[in-house]
């Protein structure tokens, strides 16, 4: 073992290991989206590692689906189904590397 | 940096900063989930289940066989269950580990930034990510035999958990079809599993949906 950290807990389980690949949250956005629409989110600067997903709120029996995806290294593109305005939730996730 | 404090693993990758939030572990435990109505994928009449208990920003992660996500709330997320029998459904809640409180314990290890903010407590077990997939790519995901996939706004998650073709998540999509409709273009697909049974899912033309799978 060269580098990082081991954390057990009281039991003696691991709970992150020297191997392990950490989730942190680089940034965040919220906002509303048109039914059929577009939004574009600058962000900073895309690095290995970072992935984008959305954690939005919505109720059931809506029919629709959010995606949000890099469409450059500084721009996030969410893209709506439903037919009426729709929060959205986004999270960009990046691993440590 | 000049001060503070940052670990890295074997492989150069950052698990420990007072620069960056993570997500913790701070619940877990089992929902069981209602039958769906009927064996087919398409006109089907899912279970359901609810995880409650939530806070703003928590991400869900749950291990089972064909769910989805039915709707979200800042206290509560409502699941499908799309098989036809009652299971079982293992769920863990990842907050921030801004929006948590700091350990009152005489022991362990806790980082705060320089506003005092809690970025790491060894309280916590943090969310280790095993890997992403990319719906549009089809190109699934091997080797996260029994992860916790998390449940990312309207689409559809599958996990095989234990199963003898070693727990592969999702599979091809095939039969893309596009079509319009009054609020514009839209893709439905057909998802195939490793069990040659198909799933519907719909997303926008161009676009992918990405899902994240967490170590159990």
């Amino acid at each position: 073992m060269a580098y990082g950290v081991q954390i057990f807990d009281a039991s003696g389980n691991t709970v992150l290991d020297t191997t392990d690949t950490v989730g942190f949250i680089k940034a965040s956005y919220t906002g509303s989206i048109a039914g059929g629409g577009t939004v574009n989110l600058t962000v900073p600067a895309k690095t290995a590692g970072d992935e984008v997903l959305d954690n939005t709120y919505y109720t059931a029996g809506r029919l629709g689906t959010l995606t949000c995806q890099y469409t450059t290294s500084t721009n996030i593109q969410i893209k709506s189904t439903f037919s009426g305005t729709q929060s959205y939730r986004v999270i960009i996730l990046y691993r440590g590397y | 940096m000049s001060y503070g404090i940052s670990i890295e693993n074997e492989s150069g990758y950052l698990q420990i900063s007072d620069s960056y939030t993570n997500y913790v572990l701070v619940a877990s435990g089992s929902v069981s989930a209602t039958a769906g109505a009927t064996g087919s994928f398409s006109g089907v009449s899912p279970g359901d289940a609810t995880i409650t208990g939530l806070q703003a920003e928590d991400i869900v992660a749950v291990q089972g066989s064909f769910l989805s996500e039915k709707y979200r709330t800042s206290s509560a997320v409502g699941i499908y269950n799309w098989q036809t029998s009652t299971q079982s459904i293992s769920y863990r809640v990842y907050r921030k580990s801004s929006n948590i409180s700091a350990s009152t314990s005489d022991y362990g290890l806790e980082v705060f930034d320089a506003s005092g903010n809690l970025r790491f407590s060894s309280k916590y077990p943090p969310a280790v990510v095993l890997a992403t997939a990319s719906t549009r790519t089809g190109s699934g995901v091997s080797g996260t035999t029994g992860a916790y996939a998390c449940l990312t706004g309207t689409g559809l998650v599958e996990v095989f958990p234990g199963e003898e073709d070693g727990g592969f998540i999702a599979g091809e999509i095939t039969d893309l079809t596009v079509s319009a409709s009054s609020s514009g273009y839209s893709a439905q697909t057909d998802f195939e599993d490793n069990y040659d049974e198909t799933v519907e899912w719909q997303l926008p033309v161009g676009t992918t949906k990405k899902l994240l799978f967490i170590k159990e």
